[in-house]
């Protein structure tokens, strides 16, 4: 069986988009009950043809070089079904509860996740960038689908026109790296830029340039889908006007899908050797933790304080990506490089669990008028709700990088691989993990805040009560506020556990 | 064994979580919990016998193996005394959180079990990565304790005693994490003890790391100036908590540097002692001049401890048999000591729920039995020969007296304003005329109390009349340490 079977997951879901379409969302229907069931059924499907497809293919390319079936791209392609499928329940009770239940809500995710699918498994540029369009326009419309909500419409306005200059910005540069390299695959890139170091930017006259800028543009395209400094500035406004479990879907998701293609773009163009790309992405790491920490200190409202927080972590993840960048440098690269891309890929679940558990707390507790978000509206939810707030807290703690947590663990692990760079890149390192502590010191106080706002204050006497939570949902929570905790330290429990999530990404990082 | 004494308050603190525990019961549960406890740890002293290494319980078992991390336990005599502070503060302490917890009893009994947990997993722990999660661990619950339970300015007090040790322990990862994958070489990191000792760091590496990981311990110790942590802490946090807090969580900023940053880096242990001898006697000086003036009594006892942590880093950075052996011993002493005062304070509290010393006077006419208790445990902060206060102060001064004849000579001066600021403490609150109407309705303590405060007052006694008891297992450990840190200190550069 070729790598041609991972197709299958990838058409499983757009069959599913295109089958909710046409099917469960005709004028009249009653909710999207069925429209959300119907996605949830395909996308596990999606799931299991996935697993079959891996089982049957292995590693493998197809296509002409433009599907690209390794582990990397498999694992992460498991981690968002997952993450969609968990969404699922959160996003039908938050939609009722606002009053927005639209089946073409359901319609919109698989394709979203089949946009990601394709961008995670290719080394081709213009199908990671189709992929990458996919999933951006399902995500433009879905940030603004609550209709009347001004919050909503200003987010997906604000989603569409900034993504779109960005996605412009993206193809000039890859336009360019053509013109450079006569390739649009990342292994021709590569080689061809290995083969002439002039042009990839050694020397700055002639060719140089182009190769240089074209990087460069696709860095800031890439940047600004990550939330990454200066390109962040869509990312609060949007998760706050969208629905909050799908702000939550956002921020995890398209990160990983989008890191999953930085990562293989670092690979090939880490090859060049360019201290410059690596100092760059040092750079903006840093100034992400940092822009992350201090904007979500400022928030009064708890679910714009995680979108600013999701920037910080991804500023962490960057900064694996750009320790893995300036692994390729030195003398050994691969068992280093190796190393940080396992950083980055259980940075990825961990932030997964955790952050979708956050969000899922935060929309349980969200009232039809959309309100409840605000630190003041947790005041003593140990009395009100005790199982949301213990789970919260988990949630917080784990964001934190308390030990004892996914969270912890995840930053653990790029401690571990920032650690084993070798010269000559001490002095990025050194600042690097200064920088990371100081974020996990600067994200204590607010993420403490939450604490105090859920234990040590006591519960104000006409406190909304939100509807009691559905089943599913509450199960949803505290299974992700179980993985929190047992992926932190638990020892392996049919291959779950910390020690499970290090050999995931272990696997993971060796492709294969 | 080792497993069996830290499972036990974790299984406590899983049973209370369970639906059918009420208040009583999980009061019950803790009680039963820490008293197993410290019988379990009486008979694995009672069993202690040592390897050629000097530890005892050992045990290993692979736990994240991807990471290099495993859980692996051991004791040696330091550990094995400081782990028994623990057990015996325990029971005492929850016997007194029964009367001054007023809200949210279960909750209160289940952050307390979490607390012992990670506070015995800290002193067992024979791993890098497996000490500092349990180091990090005993900060949940005590930042709640202080923030749930605590008193006016809790949520200040609470916050800075989190972000102050977090900002402390960040540089210390990174010099576990550095150590690990050096340990480790070639492949997965290693992190166990055994392996961080036998590496062979350069000057400058040991340097550096004893810098970050001694920042750590320094904070927790505290040291000065890392010390403004404590006085809030100490004030706001409930008595229990306070209890916990000077008891056995300063101590483990000593041990963590007799653990960990001395035999690890000896010659960043070398670079640093004289700086940490000269901030220890900051330290000890300024905290009793600061205990002076301080109008509440709990604040008192807080800036009392800054003084004798001082004394005890004094001690250890002494860096000799004599003085490490009274700063262990101090550690233990201070235990002892600080817990009471601090119970007895809560006493008070409970009482007139005031602090304030302008709000006392005279109270030993109605309160005889409490002046009495009071002023023994004073007494042995003091360092009244006869109490174990005494044996430590002596040891310390002794110790130091060998390597900084002048830094001792002013410490002596410490112990004497030590007296005046307990002895004065004890005129405003006990003597003179009883001024308030108040205070002349007081209860003396009751039985309850008194079951309380009778094993302090009886350790005091014992550790300071025989203190052998307790110094003697120490000694083993602190005679290889001296050994081995004198070899390399004074052998080749870099180490063994």
């Amino acid at each position: 069986m070729t790598a041609a079977a991972y197709v299958i997951p990838i058409a499983v879901l757009t069959l599913t988009g295109l089958g909710v379409l046409v099917f469960f969302c005709r004028r009249g229907e009653p909710g999207a009950g069925r429209a959300a069931l119907a996605t949830g059924a395909g996308t596990a499907f999606a799931l299991i043809s996935l697993a079959w497809a891996r089982a049957q293919a292995g590693n493998g390319e197809d296509f002409g070089g433009m599907l690209l079936g390794d582990a990397l791209g498999v694992h992460a392609s498991i981690l968002i079904l997952l993450a969609g499928l968990a969404t699922l329940p959160l996003l039908l009770a938050s939609l009722r509860k606002t009053g927005h239940e639209h089946g073409e809500i359901f319609a919109l995710l698989p394709f979203c996740m089949a946009g990601m699918m394709v961008m995670m498994m290719t080394n081709h540029l213009v199908v990671f960038f189709l992929g990458l369009e996919t999933m951006s326009l399902a995500l433009y419309i879905l940030a603004g689908s609550l209709r009347g909500d001004g919050r909503s419409l200003e987010a997906g306005m604000k989603y569409l026109l900034t993504g779109a200059f960005a996605t412009g910005v993206l193809l000039m540069g890859m336009a360019f790296l053509f013109g450079v390299t006569g390739s649009f695959h990342l292994r021709d890139i590569a080689a061809w830029l290995i083969q002439n170091p002039a042009a990839a930017g050694a020397d700055p006259g002639g060719l140089g340039i182009l190769a240089g800028a074209g990087i460069l543009m696709m860095l800031a395209g890439i940047a600004f889908k990550l939330g990454v400094v200066p390109f962040h500035q869509w990312a609060p406004d949007v998760y706050d006007g969208a629905p909050t479990p799908l702000a939550g879907f956002m921020a995890t998701t398209v990160k990983v899908a989008v890191f999953v293609a930085l990562i293989r773009i670092a690979a090939a163009y880490g090859m060049v050797r360019s201290p410059h790309f690596t100092a760059t992405l040092a750079v903006l790491a840093s100034l992400t933790v940092l822009a992350g920490g201090l904007g979500a200190l400022a928030q009064s409202s708890v679910k714009r304080m995680l979108a600013w927080s999701s920037l910080g972590h991804g500023g962490y993840v960057l900064m694996a990506v750009a320790g893995a960048a300036a692994a390729m440098q030195t003398v050994d690269p691969v068992p280093v490089f190796i190393l940080h891309v396992e950083a980055v890929f259980g940075y990825l679940v961990a932030y997964v669990v955790m952050t979708l558990g956050a969000f899922a707390v935060l929309s349980e507790l969200e009232t039809r008028e959309r309100t409840g978000l605000q630190y003041a509206d947790l005041a003593g939810l140990r009395d009100r709700e005790p199982a949301l707030a213990a789970s919260m807290l988990i949630f917080v703690l784990s964001l934190a990088g308390i030990p004892l947590t996914v969270g912890f663990l995840a930053k653990f692990g790029v401690f571990k691989s920032l650690l084993a760079i070798a010269d000559p890149f001490s002095g990025q390192k050194w600042a690097m993990l200064a920088v990371l502590g100081l974020g996990s010191v600067v994200g204590l106080a607010y993420y403490l805040k939450v604490v105090v706002m859920m234990y040590m204050r006591p519960s104000p006497g006409g406190a909304v009560r939100p509807s009691a939570a559905s089943f599913v949902v509450l199960a949803v929570i505290v299974l992700c506020a179980a993985l929190t905790l047992w992926l932190g330290f638990g020892p392996n429990l049919f291959g779950v556990g910390a020690e499970g999530l290090t050999g995931w990404a272990r696997v993971a990082a060796h492709r294969g | 064994m080792l497993a069996a004494i830290l499972l036990i308050p974790l299984a406590g603190a899983v049973a209370i979580l369970l639906p059918w525990s009420s208040e009583r019961r999980a009061y019950a549960i803790a009680l039963v919990a820490t008293t197993a406890g410290l019988a379990l740890g009486l008979s694995a002293a009672a069993g202690f016998e040592p390897g050629p290494d000097g530890m005892a319980y050992r045990s290993s078992s692979p736990w994240i193996p991807g990471i290099g991390a495993s859980l692996a336990f051991g004791i040696d005599g330091i550990a094995l005394l400081l782990v028994l502070l623990t057990l015996f503060l325990a029971p005492i302490t929850l016997v007194a959180a029964r009367t001054s917890i007023e809200t949210r009893g279960r909750a209160f009994c289940f952050w307390f079990l979490i607390l012992n947990f990670a506070m015995l997993g800290t002193l067992v722990a024979r791993d890098l990565f497996l000490f500092f999660v349990f180091w990090e661990l005993m900060l949940i619950p005590m930042y709640l304790m202080i923030g749930i339970w605590g008193g006016k300015d809790r949520d200040y007090a609470g916050l800075k005693f989190f972000l102050y040790t977090v900002v402390g322990s960040i540089p210390m990862l990174i010099a576990f994490v550095y150590l690990g994958i050096k340990a480790g070489g070639a492949g997965a990191p290693d992190f166990s003890f055994e392996a961080a000792g036998a590496l062979s760091l350069t000057a400058g590496e040991q340097f550096w790391c004893f810098l970050a990981c001694g920042l750590s311990f320094a904070v927790k110790m505290p040291l000065w100036p890392f010390h403004t942590w404590l006085p809030d802490a100490h004030t706001e946090a409930p008595t229990p908590g306070s209890v916990l807090l000077a008891g056995v969580l300063l101590k483990m900023g000593g041990y963590g540097f007799v653990r960990i940053a001395i035999p690890f880096f000896p010659e960043g242990a070398e670079a640093f002692a004289p700086a940490i001898c000269v901030l220890s006697l900051v330290a000890i000086i300024a905290g009793s001049l600061a205990a002076m003036v301080q109008p509440d009594i709990k604040r008192l006892v807080a800036y009392s401890s800054v003084a004798h942590m001082g004394a005890v880093m004094l001690g250890i950075f002494s860096l000799n048999r004599e003085g490490m052996a009274g700063g262990l011993f101090q550690m233990l002493a201070h235990g002892v000591s600080t817990g009471g005062l601090f119970l007895l304070v809560g006493f008070l509290y409970e009482r007139r729920h005031t602090r304030d010393f302008d709000e006392f006077g005279g109270l030993a006419k109605v309160m005889p039995l409490y002046a009495v208790c009071f002023i023994f445990v004073s007494l042995s902060s003091i360092a009244l020969p006869g109490m174990n206060g005494f044996v430590g102060e002596f040891l310390i001064f002794a110790g130091s007296y060998a390597r900084h004849p002048a830094l001792a000579a002013f410490a002596v001066l410490g112990a004497i304003l030590g007296a005046w600021y307990m002895l004065s403490a004890v005129r405003r609150i006990f003597f003179g005329p009883l001024t308030r109407t108040e205070n002349q309705e007081l209860k003396d303590l009751t039985g309850r109390e008194m079951l309380i405060m009778a094993p302090l007052l009886v350790a005091i006694l014992w550790m300071g009349v025989l203190a052998n008891t307790f110094l003697a297992p120490m000694r083993p450990d602190i005679e290889r340490t001296i050994s081995d840190y004198t070899s390399a200190v004074a052998g080749p550069p870099g180490g063994r």
